[in-house]
């Protein structure tokens, strides 16, 4: 039983590895959802980083 | 109106040939970068439709970004005010319009003529120069605006490639696949939808530069 | 701050619906389509960057038909600021649709006639920018590009409305048919995706209107 459970372990780490190259194709591509949904908020979190920062440099120069 | 316009064009006409050298340099320049492409390709290479009609298209496009820049340098400021005093801006653009035209039109025949002398004339024919026609129609129409508006800022010609380009790019691409498609199949209801398109983007090139050039002349 | 005042609801509804958006564009039902997989729900995020883009390129054209018809100065900052923020949104959109497309088309970039589009697009605002930095007399920046800006934007239109629709295009709604049909969307999809495209449209609003006080005040000084 105990080396059933090891086997499985290891195919376990085995299957993960073989899947490793296509993560992204893996649970019906549900991660390139995410990322792209990710990249959009950085995205406009960035933008809006940039215009805070513009506003800040103005009120020292005032 | 119709008599000022036929003054204005006359008196481009009357420049353009006392200053040879301007339409010279444009037709050297149109030479040589048809014997770049004459030297570079094999004949073989450039047998094929495909290849041929895209590169005398390349070819037409940067010729006639040129030529249409140097239609506004050659007028000085002096001359600029002599035409603000005599004529409405609404002359100018519409006589601008005609004479790029035509001037593109003698242009394209040059090249088309050069072309096949150097890379074979094997596709010819009477559709293609109507296409010729509709391309320096609608090229004309849509560059006109954008050298008057790089004719006002210093450092004009590289400005007056980055605007064209983008906006030269979909009537270069409707033209060449109009020109691919008609050259297999020659009927009327392949390129129809290309066609009206093209039109189409006349009638809005050409009614913007009349309502536009009014604003861009003024200062 | 005149500009700031009838932020409020912008603000409320942009807030709500992209909240409604992100929740049900990750949990609810959407049609099981080969290739595509749950990918589909990418629609949710890459489509409405688009629709964001053309809206704020309509604003800021616009308003810059009002500075050459008003000549006030504030109509062509307006416009400026319309289009900073649509390219920005029109970038976001590129990269999106890039990552959506390697996983279901196999590339980052195919020659597909709504890509073209896109990309002359950023094209011709970029050079937009390129004109605006190259003259350096405020009155007369602002009505060349105002000019500019009205061309390049009527020009733009049988690029992005009709030619994609009569060639043939990895996208939906290509062939004649508009944009989202029937077939295209069913109504589970449209639940989220209206919404989001909303929401997308009111989120572009609110960051144009903070540039807006932004460059004013840069104007000012």
């Amino acid at each position: 039983m105990i080396i059933e459970m090891i086997i499985n372990f290891l195919s376990f780490f085995l299957n993960i590895q073989v899947e490793m190259a296509d993560t992204f194709r893996s649970d019906g591509k549900i991660y390139v959802v995410i990322l792209v949904a990710l990249i959009i908020l950085i995205g406009i979190f960035l933008y809006l980083y940039r215009i805070e920062k513009k506003i800040n440099d103005m009120n020292k120069n005032k | 109106m119709l008599k000022k316009i036929f003054n204005i064009l006359y008196k481009y006409l009357k420049i353009d040939l006392s200053l040879k050298h301007l339409f010279l340099s444009v037709a050297l320049y149109l030479v040589s970068a048809i014997y770049i492409i004459y030297v570079v390709f094999d004949f073989n290479e450039i047998y094929e439709f495909e290849i041929w009609i895209s590169l005398f298209w390349i070819v037409i496009l940067f010729v006639s970004i040129t030529s249409i820049s140097k239609s506004f340098f050659h007028e000085s400021h002096n001359r600029n005010y002599y035409y603000y005093y005599l004529f409405s801006p609404s002359e100018l653009i519409v006589a601008k319009l005609i004479y790029n035209f035509i001037f593109l039109l003698i242009l394209f025949f040059i090249a088309i003529l050069f072309y096949s002398f150097l890379l074979g004339n094997l596709f010819l024919s009477k559709h293609f120069f109507l296409l010729l026609f509709l391309g320096a129609f609608s090229i004309s129409n849509c560059l006109t605006l954008i050298s008057a508006i790089s004719f006002q800022i210093k450092r004009n010609s590289v400005i007056i490639g980055i605007l064209s380009f983008p906006i030269i790019i979909p009537i270069l691409k409707i033209l060449i696949d109009i020109s691919k498609v008609s050259h297999i199949n020659p009927s009327w209801n392949v390129i129809e939808n290309d066609f009206y398109i093209l039109i189409l983007i006349n009638i809005i090139a050409v009614s913007l530069s009349y309502i536009l050039f009014n604003y861009l002349w003024k200062n | 701050m005149e500009e700031l005042k009838n932020l409020k609801y912008i603000k409320l509804f942009s807030v709500s619906l992209l909240i409604y958006a992100f929740i049900g564009g990750f949990l609810f039902d959407v049609p099981a389509l080969p290739i595509l997989n749950e990918s589909i729900r990418v629609l949710y995020f890459h489509v409405p960057m688009w629709f964001t883009m053309i809206f704020l390129l309509l604003i800021s054209c616009i308003n810059s038909f009002y500075f050459i018809s008003r000549k006030k100065i504030i109509y062509d900052t307006k416009s400026y600021t319309y289009t900073s923020v649509a390219v920005f949104f029109g970038f976001l959109g590129i990269l999106s649709g890039m990552i959506w497309a390697k996983f279901t088309w196999g590339s980052f970039w195919t020659n597909d006639p709504k890509l073209n589009g896109s990309a002359i697009t950023l094209l011709i605002y970029l050079s937009y920018f390129l004109l605006r930095s190259s003259i350096s007399d405020e009155i007369k920046k602002a009505k060349i590009s105002s000019v500019y800006n009205i061309f390049a934007f009527a020009m733009l239109i049988p690029l992005i409305f009709i030619l994609p629709r009569m060639t043939d295009s990895l996208h939906p709604g290509s062939g004649g048919n508009p944009g989202f049909n029937v077939y295209d969307m069913n109504a589970q999809l449209r639940m989220v995706f209206y919404p989001s495209v909303l929401g997308f449209i009111f989120l572009g609003i609110w960051i144009s209107k903070l540039k807006l006080v932004l460059n004013v005040l840069k104007n000012d000084n």
